[in-house]
């Protein structure tokens, strides 16, 4: 059975009342710093928040350039600990960030890049060549209606998605469902399942106003079945919701009713992308090791922008020139 | 170390919170091997845009753990080990300008040559 799984999207909710308390001023003080690591250390330790959804801060706090850069190394500072030493004074991190960088044009105007671009060669040629464009997302997967059949039991409940039986209750989907049609007409949050410290499911429904960073966009799916998943949901929040923490076990299965088709796509989407992600990320790390082997002693080198320009379109097919 | 991403935040509140001590716009690609990749524009709001320029000044590929040790001042230049990977391009001018505004000063390499020059200039004497 998992844990209980940390609550970023309320804890962030928290620090940006906190934030928004705090930052009023157009210029960052040493009392504002302050302020906002002591806002960002509320979170838990092992929250993470992703570029997107420091950049979804940003926009919806209208931070200026220097108010999002104190929070993003308030937040880098909070996630590393240890580095404090390093992070905590920006200056020292970019005057030791330029250091380096002058350090490396020096050794670039002893050394050309011509025998690094020779060794790259190597690389391109085995490796590189035969690469095939690999799409970024799941939502492709789904061009034409997938055969769905609810399954499950006590202990598993699950569904058969193009011949592949699926668990309905994903991690993904248990941390957080929220859908968001592309037209704007549906946006919905409802709550979270994650598996109860003495066995069956907790649900607990968002709170009115929390917004959930983990908002997707099913474009694919229709208004019939967005419409099953809100009705079906609503009423059940409807009837069940007090605020507080439900715990869910028969129930599971209706949930899974419930949910129906929108909600079964959503977490074959979520896995699969979350599988292509993982699988992307091995295959980069592999590639980025044939390539430290590829360039030997040139693993440090000023090369031509073709080279380089080559080399990110190689490993990152779907980047467009 | 630094993850990845976090290291593309890191860069981002760099150059976002230097932006106004660059004299001339710069775009700046940095592509982690094992993660993705971002251009940095200077001249642009939001400085940080994921993709990648062709076009851009100055062009970064390096892997996670160099990207880390470059933030934290751990990469010595002239002895990378075997975990590190750095390949870039660009103008010196234009590097200098990056260094010159995060260093918010004058590069080494700046202080480095004006120090030859007054080398050469004392010989010449």
């Amino acid at each position: 059975m998992y844990g209980r799984m940390p609550r970023l999207e309320h804890s962030a909710s928290q620090f940006l009342s906190q934030l928004s308390q705090q930052l009023r001023q157009e210029n960052v003080s040493p009392e504002q710093v302050g302020a906002l690591s002591k806002a960002v250390a509320s979170l838990p330790q092992n929250a993470r928040l992703t570029s997107v959804e420091v950049d979804s801060i940003a926009e919806r706090m209208q931070l200026t350039a220097p108010h999002k850069a104190t929070l993003i190394f308030a937040l880098l500072l909070h996630r590393y600990p240890e580095l404090k030493k390093e992070l905590s004074d920006k200056n020292a991190m970019s005057n030791g960030l330029a250091g380096m960088l002058d350090e490396l044009i020096s050794k670039a105007q002893q050394n050309g890049g011509d025998a690094a671009a020779n060794a790259l060669q190597k690389f391109f040629l085995a490796f590189a060549g035969s690469r095939s464009a690999v799409e970024e997302s799941g939502l492709e997967l789904f061009k034409q209606s997938p055969s769905i059949t609810v399954a499950g039991g006590t202990e598993r409940v699950a569904v058969q998605v193009n011949g592949s039986m699926v668990d309905l209750l994903e991690p993904e989907l248990r941390t957080s469902l929220a859908l968001t049609n592309t037209n704007s007409r549906y946006n919905i949050d409802f709550g979270s399942f994650e598996a109860g410290s003495e066995g069956g499911w907790v649900f607990t429904p968002f709170k009115q106003g929390e917004t959930q960073g983990a908002a997707v966009a099913l474009g694919r799916i229709g208004v019939q079945a967005l419409e099953h998943l809100s009705n079906g949901l609503s009423a059940y929040i409807g009837t069940r919701s007090n605020g507080q923490q439900h715990v869910v076990e028969t129930e599971a299965m209706e949930i899974a009713k419930d949910i129906g088709v929108a909600g079964t796509l959503l977490a074959e989407v979520m896995r699969l992308k979350k599988q292509k992600n993982d699988e992307l990320g091995a295959e980069r790390s592999k590639r980025e090791g044939e390539l430290r082997t590829a360039l030997g002693d040139y693993r440090v080198a000023r090369i031509g922008a073709e080279t380089v320009n080559a080399l990110v379109h190689a490993l990152f097919p779907e980047v467009k020139k | 170390m630094i993850a990845p991403a976090d290291a593309l935040l890191a860069l981002e509140a760099l150059i976002g919170s230097k932006r106004q001590a660059f004299r001339k716009p710069l775009k700046i690609a940095v592509a982690i091997a094992e993660h993705g990749t971002v251009v940095f524009d200077t001249k642009r709001e939001a400085v940080a845009q994921r993709g990648w320029d062709d076009q851009a000044d100055l062009s970064i590929f390096a892997n996670a753990q160099t990207m880390s040790d470059l933030l934290l001042g751990e990469l010595d230049p002239e002895a990378p080990t075997e975990a590190h990977l750095l390949l870039w391009s660009g103008e010196e001018e234009d590097w200098r300008a990056l260094i010159g505004a995060l260093s918010g000063g004058r590069s080494m390499v700046d202080l480095r040559a004006s120090g030859t020059n007054k080398d050469v200039r004392r010989k010449r004497r």
